[in-house]
């Protein structure tokens, strides 16, 4: 898979490394700024409150 | 390493044109073809493997069949189904250490970059109901008046270290998860500070998103804690913890609390949080009582002084 990418990045190896970490900085931040927030809630760590159903802030 | 070795053997015996290589000039051309072009099929298949495209030449050149003859087509065939079979493990391989790298990233993210995005939120928020106090903005108006999510005080629990605006609601995505503490309102009513009776009850994070609640059971009966406000700092003294209680055990928040030792109406604090740390399976409840208000104008009170 990453070999696969790698030969198909274009230039010698130094283009083809400063290619591969924008590639890798642009994942790191699609996954923060995206997939971390969106799964954030499906695990149980940030309900802080009381309430009547136990359940709404789940 | 291999192809480092001819030439050693070569400068050991001392003899450049001699027999050396063993299979004379013809097969050690035909070797290299060979060599070459596997090394090429092998750059298609995505296969690494130097070793083995320097080591099968040397079978090709030997006594074992011509290169083209039925027994290295054989062969060929077996090689390039492995070569399949490698294949898919490695992307398998692959994708779980991606699994596992981004899992790894996750953590990084909850328990660090949470942080800073919370810390940076409530700071900001702190400095403006700073200025805003000072540039003497609105006052305190009745309990309600505020917007969800808006902030209209500043926690202090000098012993914990703790600074964090305290703004109206729980809601996690307003309030909690920027890092700021929630006032039970709404649904939940409780009273605010400068109620002549009632609970001012507060929930925040136990970890992640600015953790302002993360050491809550470390306090002390007679711990101070201090909510400022438009025009007063109110302060308060920790009296009780209730360590562990069912997230439905609204009994905490209610105006004279349930176990908290308190029997008349007063004026009081609760601070809620989850635990044990890193669940959410469990609450905690901080009670205090207040003990001092002290208006702007005559300055910020002991606790915030010493």
């Amino acid at each position: 898979m990453y070999g696969w990418i790698w030969r198909h990045l274009p230039g010698n190896a130094w283009v083809r490394a400063a290619i591969s970490l924008v590639l890798v900085l642009a994942v790191v931040y699609v996954l923060f700024q995206y997939i971390f927030p969106w799964a954030e809630p499906l695990l149980p760590f940030g309900d802080v409150t009381v309430d009547n159903n136990g359940g709404a802030s789940r | 390493m291999t192809t480092a070795r001819p030439p050693a053997d070569v400068a050991r015996s001392g003899d450049y044109a001699g027999p050396a290589a063993g299979g004379g000039r013809a097969a050690r051309r035909r070797a290299a073809q060979e060599e070459r072009r596997r090394f090429r099929r092998k750059r298609q298949g995505g296969h690494h493997g130097r070793r083995g495209a320097q080591t099968a030449p040397r079978a090709a050149s030997g006594a074992l069949g011509a290169p083209g003859s039925r027994v290295e087509a054989r062969r060929r065939a077996r090689a390039a189904k492995e070569h399949r079979l490698v294949l898919t493990s490695r992307v398998v391989g692959e994708l779980f250490i991606t699994l596992g790298a981004v899992m790894l990233l996750f953590v990084a993210y909850q328990l660090w970059w949470t942080n800073v995005l919370a810390h940076k939120a409530a700071a900001g928020a702190a400095h403006r109901l700073e200025k805003q106090w000072q540039d003497g903005g609105q006052g305190e108006r009745a309990a309600g008046a505020f917007e969800p999510g808006q902030g209209f005080a500043i926690i202090y629990i000098p012993k914990l270290d703790v600074k964090a605006p305290i703004a109206e609601g729980i809601d996690k995505h307003k309030v909690l998860d920027k890092g700021m503490i929630g006032h039970y309102s709404g649904e939940q009513e409780t009273a605010m500070p400068w109620a002549k009776t009632g609970n001012f009850a507060l929930a925040g994070h136990r970890n992640t998103h600015g953790e302002p609640f993360r050491y809550i059971n470390k306090l002390k009966p007679g711990d101070p804690i201090i909510v400022e406000t438009a025009k007063a700092y109110y302060t308060y003294e920790m009296t009780g913890l209730l360590p562990q209680t069912p997230p439905s055990n609204v009994g905490v928040i209610e105006p004279v609390p349930d176990g908290s030792g308190f029997t008349k109406p007063g004026r009081y604090i609760t601070l809620t949080t989850c635990t044990p740390e890193f669940t959410s399976t469990y609450r905690m409840a901080v009670w205090g009582k207040m003990i001092d208000e002290r208006p702007r104008g005559k300055g910020k009170p002991d606790a915030l002084v010493g």
